[in-house]
């Protein structure tokens, strides 16, 4: 069975899925009528499967492009995270699980696919007042008018507030989310359709979390 | 029609049994669920839903889909709205995990884009009644992201 090299753990194999996929299990005394079907066959809800392992086969060469097309969003969306926390600083703690799931998502891509794992995104200072973006501040603002420090607070940008922020990330949240299910519907590779699908789950839970702050 | 892979059929029967357990907890979580009660009607519809599209697609593919149990054991005493969103957590979380290998064995189109489906809305739907987002639902190894 193919396995998933799943960021920052070991090889995961999505044979010992089928281990945990019990939900609950059957009651030995029956105490309740059934709901669902009325077909005689018995289930077994809970599972065994072979950990065994093979080596993972490349992936086929449609998929490729759906890997270089996925990675691209998810690091695109990445480093609009980190952003966000430079533009509004109070977003940065919250979301900083957020912008580790999504490069969990792009690293966890990349691997299956054999290619370099992608870098963590960097924000970039925008914010002048921040001082790290190298741009000259000094003297601003010292005319003889008694304007003093008013120049260096004149050009400073507007922080938007969190829940604009929020909701932007929100937006991209879904988009990612939307993009991720399409290529997870188109996959060939099964194991890549997997991580597809469960990356675009992730990323719609993050959007109605995301949405939910951003009221 | 090109009939189905044995990986696929199995998948497929997993994820059943996995909605028939869940459309039942839902009788379970549904009278106890308070102020979501809303929540648990849309969810118990939900899984009847996907339930009656896994035992379409294995009928019509000549399969005999699993029957639901009579019963099926609680993993714990639901007394609260607090316990039965527990319990729809546990429920929804084992969905995803019932889901995510049907995805990977899923060569049909048609299962496929179910399965994909299924597993979003699952992972979503646990995230409705308390849970933080996750970062691999349905993988193994993941963990909460709690914020």
């Amino acid at each position: 069975m193919l396995q998933l090299a799943a960021a920052g753990s070991a090889s995961l194999s999505i044979a010992a899925l089928g281990a945990g996929c019990s939900v609950l299990r059957p009651s030995k005394t029956p105490n309740s009528t059934p709901t669902g079907s009325t077909s005689p066959t018995p289930v077994a809800t809970s599972v065994t499967a072979s950990p065994t392992s093979t080596p993972t086969p490349p992936l086929p060469l449609a998929d490729a492009k759906r890997v270089r097309a996925a990675l691209a969003r998810l690091q695109a969306a990445g480093a609009q995270t980190a952003q966000a926390g430079v533009v509004q600083p109070t977003v940065r703690k919250p979301l900083r699980r957020l912008q580790r799931d999504q490069h969990a998502h792009a690293v966890a891509v990349a691997r299956l696919a054999e290619l370099p794992a992608p870098p963590t995104p960097t924000p970039t200072p925008t914010d002048p007042t921040d001082g790290k973006t190298g741009r000259d501040t000094k003297g601003a603002g010292t005319s003889k008018a008694g304007t003093k420090g008013a120049g260096k607070h004149a050009d400073k940008p507007r922080r938007p507030a969190p829940a604009t922020v929020y909701g932007a990330l929100g937006a991209t949240e879904k988009s990612v989310a939307d993009d991720l299910r399409a290529q997870a519907i188109g996959a060939e590779s099964g194991e890549l359709a997997a991580l597809f699908a469960s990356a675009a789950a992730s990323a719609s839970c993050w959007q109605r979390w995301l949405a939910r702050r951003a009221g | 029609m090109s009939p189905p892979t044995p990986a696929e059929v199995a998948a497929a029967q997993r994820a059943l049994a996995a909605e028939h357990a869940t459309v039942w907890a839902y009788g379970i979580i549904g009278p106890r669920a308070g102020d979501e009660k809303a929540l648990a009607t849309t969810s118990f519809d939900a899984h009847r839903n996907a339930r009656d599209d896994l035992i379409a697609w294995l009928t019509a593919h000549g399969e005999q889909p699993v029957a639901a149990r009579p019963g099926y054991e609680l993993p714990f005493r639901i007394g609260d709205s607090g316990d039965a969103a527990a319990l729809a957590r546990r429920v929804e979380d084992g969905c995803c995990n019932a889901f995510a290998p049907l995805v990977a064995a899923s060569a049909d189109s048609e299962l496929r884009k179910l399965a994909v489906d299924q597993l979003i809305a699952c992972a979503t739907r646990r995230m409705e009644w308390g849970g933080a987002p996750l970062r691999f639902p349905g993988l193994p190894g993941r963990g909460p992201t709690v914020p």
